[in-house]
């Protein structure tokens, strides 16, 4: 039997169930149920004359998976591929790549999730935010009235540019070189580019502060160095953000009570 | 806009957090400043939205990582400051719907798992079941998310309106103080997060 190949249309389906990859997460399966989704088109055309395989290949895909969403893209092009391979087999050669692909699935997902994690969650999405908030400020001080909007279109565009561009990456270079697609972005300097965002944001936060505060008088901005230097020593103790928040409240409370606030 | 049509703005651009697509059209700065357009309050709402940014910049969502739901903290604050309350009362308020929102939605997802095994097994023999649960589970989390804003909103009202104005200056001092901090801690700490990470 002849290996299928995926139209584009297909493709297009695929990508839209992928963006519901987590529409039905759960403690159990995590993302599981929405990558069997994602996939189903496809597993319904390879395995069309084999009612049973198709049942298994739903089962299999079915299971525990978790990773990255955007890694998923790629993770499934690859998948997709071994299916069509799978499917065009029989006997013994079958059965072995049908192991393959569990074993692929689940390296691919764990061995990329650290990688996109750090990237997409850990260094663009805070460096975005503060290009948004920076945004608004500068947008502020030029007089516009629309600092809310620049504050989201650029907070937006600045993430999902890049985020739409590996999604969409992902799955073509995954459908067409399968694993050897992983190999390509290990040659990526992908941690000089977390180093180099994360820096960014370092430096995107305090001119922010700088910009915020210089626009409180005397004694408010004093409170706010002394607040944003309080917050520093915390934070690099490990006190979470809605902990300080506690702390500030409370101690608000305690200057209340003796009359020194508000 | 009303009260009631803000939630469900909320309800379903929180969907964006996890269930749905994670272009971050449901992150805090996002949400604020929509729903400050549409309540006729955009600084409020950016104000709130780039706040609750700051503050939940440094929680991943890795796993199955549940701490509070910022969106629905900037969204609710927001709507609730499109009534007239207080800045300290709305940040306070948002603050706790987005730490309830998330005891919900942990809740919701280990109910999820308990019904997975049979849900496969139906989806073994039909794929378009799995597409019918899909949707219920994106229905019902939208719903969750409306209760749970829209609950908070009420409250906030009814305390803005019946007990805020003569509350002891404890609570009083305590919610200004915290509220009045807010954007320093949130700045304060991604420039240590970004510092011991880079």
């Amino acid at each position: 039997m002849s290996e299928l190949v995926m139209t584009p249309g297909m493709k297009a389906r695929i990508a839209g169930r992928l963006l519901l990859l987590q529409a039905r997460w759960d403690t159990a399966r995590m993302q599981g149920s929405g990558f069997a989704y994602a996939l189903d088109p496809w597993l319904a055309a390879c395995w069309a004359a084999e009612p049973e395989a198709l049942a298994a290949a739903r089962r299999r895909h079915l299971e525990y998976f978790n990773t990255h969403p955007i890694a998923a893209w790629i993770v499934a092009g690859a998948v997709c591929r071994q299916e069509a391979a799978a499917a065009a087999l029989s006997g013994p050669a079958r059965d072995a790549a049908i192991a393959r692909i569990r074993s692929l699935k689940t390296g691919l997902a764990a061995s990329l999730a650290g990688l996109y994690d750090s990237f997409f969650w850990g260094a663009l999405r805070p460096a975005s935010a503060l290009a948004g908030i920076l945004a608004a400020q500068a947008a502020y001080h030029a007089g516009s009235t629309r600092a809310p909007a620049w504050a989201a279109a650029t907070a937006l565009l600045v993430y999902n540019a890049p985020a739409f561009a590996a999604r969409a990456y992902g799955l073509r270079r995954g459908l067409a070189e399968g694993e050897r697609a992983v190999l390509e972005l290990t040659r990526l300097p992908v941690q000089a580019w977390i180093l180099a965002l994360r820096r960014a944001t370092v430096a995107g936060a305090m001119a922010s502060f700088a910009v915020g505060a210089g626009l409180l008088g005397g004694g408010d901005r004093l409170t706010a160095a002394l607040t944003f230097a309080a917050g520093l020593i915390l934070t690099w103790r490990g006190v979470s953000p809605l902990a300080q928040l506690g702390f500030a409240g409370l101690g608000g409370m305690a200057a209340a009570a003796v009359g020194l606030w508000p | 806009m009303t009260a009631a049509a803000a939630c469900a703005v909320l309800a379903v651009l929180e969907l964006d957090a996890v269930l749905v697509a994670q272009t971050l059209a449901s992150r805090p700065l996002v949400v604020g400043a929509l729903l400050g357009a549409l309540t006729g309050h955009a600084q409020a709402g950016m104000l709130f939205g780039a706040v609750f940014e700051l503050l939940s910049l440094c929680d991943l969502p890795v796993g199955g990582c549940l701490t509070w739901s910022a969106p629905v903290a900037a969204g609710t604050a927001t709507v609730i400051a499109s009534g007239g309350a207080p800045a300290s009362l709305c940040f306070a308020a948002g603050a706790a719907a987005g730490i309830l929102h998330s005891r919900a939605e942990a809740f919701e997802r280990t109910r999820r798992a308990s019904s997975g095994d049979a849900l496969a097994l139906r989806a073994e023999a039909d794929g378009r079941t799995l597409g019918r649960a899909m949707g219920a589970s994106i229905a019902l989390h939208a719903a969750m998310t409306f209760a749970v804003a829209g609950a908070v909103v009420a409250v906030a009202g009814a305390v803005d309106r019946r007990w805020w104005t003569s509350a002891p200056d404890l609570i009083q001092g305590g919610a200004a103080l915290m509220s009045s901090s807010a954007p320093w801690l949130g700045l304060s700490g991604v420039t240590a997060w970004g510092l011991r990470r880079s």
